[in-house]
């Protein structure tokens, strides 16, 4: 019964967010946990520009991709990859974790942009 | 082995505080202490069915579907811990006179506080899939079986016992002022988990951020803390909200301020 309310909602949710999320058109950056570490370890991204940033895990155990300051949480389990929305962000630098290895950093850069 | 425990300790912790304040603010209804166990109990088994169908969800809405979940997840928590309040602004009173003259667990003839109930059950649900997959991601590793248990035993316990003092605090209140002051902390919970709602709609790019953070007060107080995680249960605490959090924040007050006063009459 759980698992079909989960499927259902989930369900009702992919209805709602089918037309609302344009998305294809955004610059995508890519960041992968191998032997936990994050690569690259800083993630340079435009200034005030939403963007999409996939999470690839490449090791077997789940990882939580987490940010406090830009509140983002994201659960990636072993072998797969997440996506996450981000921006548009201010000039800074903003560090993240893996949640589930705390030693794990990484840092996204928000800096202007060189030419595009 | 404690870096293990202080991340069980940390989920344990938000979830361990709701159940406290639920079974705070029910304090007075017959039958509580049985159905608030029912609730973990179907939290933890709902954890477990997450925890395993983690991959799939998140695969899901071309890789948003775990943001999606989550806020899904709390807003239910959000409108169950709303309905209590305008409930409880119908029958607070008789509750607390009850309570006033007759001590606690015998108040009859109220209907049980189902939504209370379904809010931790609920809360127990997303820290404890967190708790399942961090765990799961440590024993898959081959951290030692021993070692692992002992400290998931110690994060649970603490974080538990951290709820349980919250929940002793909140019965020391004088009956005078209790439903008033867990009245408030169903409200800021409420709050709190709406803004963190907010957050994943904005992750899954369903709501922009509006202005991305309105302050940042990581320096003074992080959300990786104890105090931090524990402010950010009680009140919503984040570092430095967007301008959509804060909306939801604030929106999620007024709503259940107004409906508690509407059913007043």
């Amino acid at each position: 019964m759980i698992f079909s309310l989960i499927k259902r909602s989930v369900a009702v949710l992919l209805l709602l967010a089918a037309p609302l999320s344009a998305g294809s058109d955004l610059p995508v950056f890519r960041l992968t946990l191998k032997g936990h570490q994050f690569a690259p370890q800083k993630v340079t991204v435009p200034l005030g520009r939403k963007f999409k940033l996939v999470v690839s895990n490449e090791d077997a155990e789940p990882a939580e991709f987490e940010s406090f300051v830009l509140h983002r949480e994201q659960v990636v389990v072993g072998k797969s990859e997440a996506v996450v929305y981000l921006g548009p962000l201010k000039a800074g630098r903003y560090e993240f974790i893996d949640d589930f290895h705390s030693q794990t950093r990484g840092v996204i850069e928000a800096a202007a942009a060189e030419k595009k | 082995m404690i870096a293990s425990a202080l991340i069980v300790f940390r989920e344990a912790l938000e979830a361990a505080l709701v159940i406290g304040i639920v079974l705070g603010a029910t304090r007075g209804l017959k039958g509580r202490k049985t159905a608030v166990a029912w609730g973990v109990g179907s939290g933890i088994m709902g954890a477990l069915v997450v925890a395993a169908l983690m991959g799939r969800i998140a695969q899901a809405a071309s890789g948003t579907g775990q943001a999606l979940f989550e806020a899904a997840v709390l807003f239910t928590a959000v409108a169950m811990l709303g309905w209590h309040s305008v409930w409880m602004s119908r029958h607070g009173k008789r509750l607390a006179q009850d309570l006033k003259n007759l001590g606690s667990d015998v108040t009859k003839g109220l209907r049980p506080a189902t939504a209370l109930y379904a809010a931790a059950a609920l809360a127990v649900l997303r820290e404890g899939s967190e708790i399942v997959l961090f765990l799961y991601g440590l024993a898959a590793s081959g951290a030692g079986a021993g070692a692992l248990c002992l400290g998931g035993l110690i994060g649970l316990s603490a974080g538990a016992a951290a709820g349980g003092l919250l929940y002793l605090g909140l019965v020391r209140i004088p009956v005078r002022l209790f439903f008033r002051v867990t009245g408030w902390m169903i409200v800021l919970l409420a709050a709190g988990m709406a803004s963190q709602a907010a957050a994943f709609l904005n992750q899954a790019d369903l709501l922009p951020s509006i202005k991305d953070s309105l302050w940042d007060t990581s320096r003074l107080l992080s959300a990786q803390s104890v105090l931090g995680t524990l402010l950010k249960t009680l009140v919503g605490y984040t570092p430095s909200p967007s301008g959509l959090q804060m909306l939801f924040y604030a929106g999620t007050i007024a709503l259940i301020a107004s409906l508690t006063k509407l059913a007043e009459e």
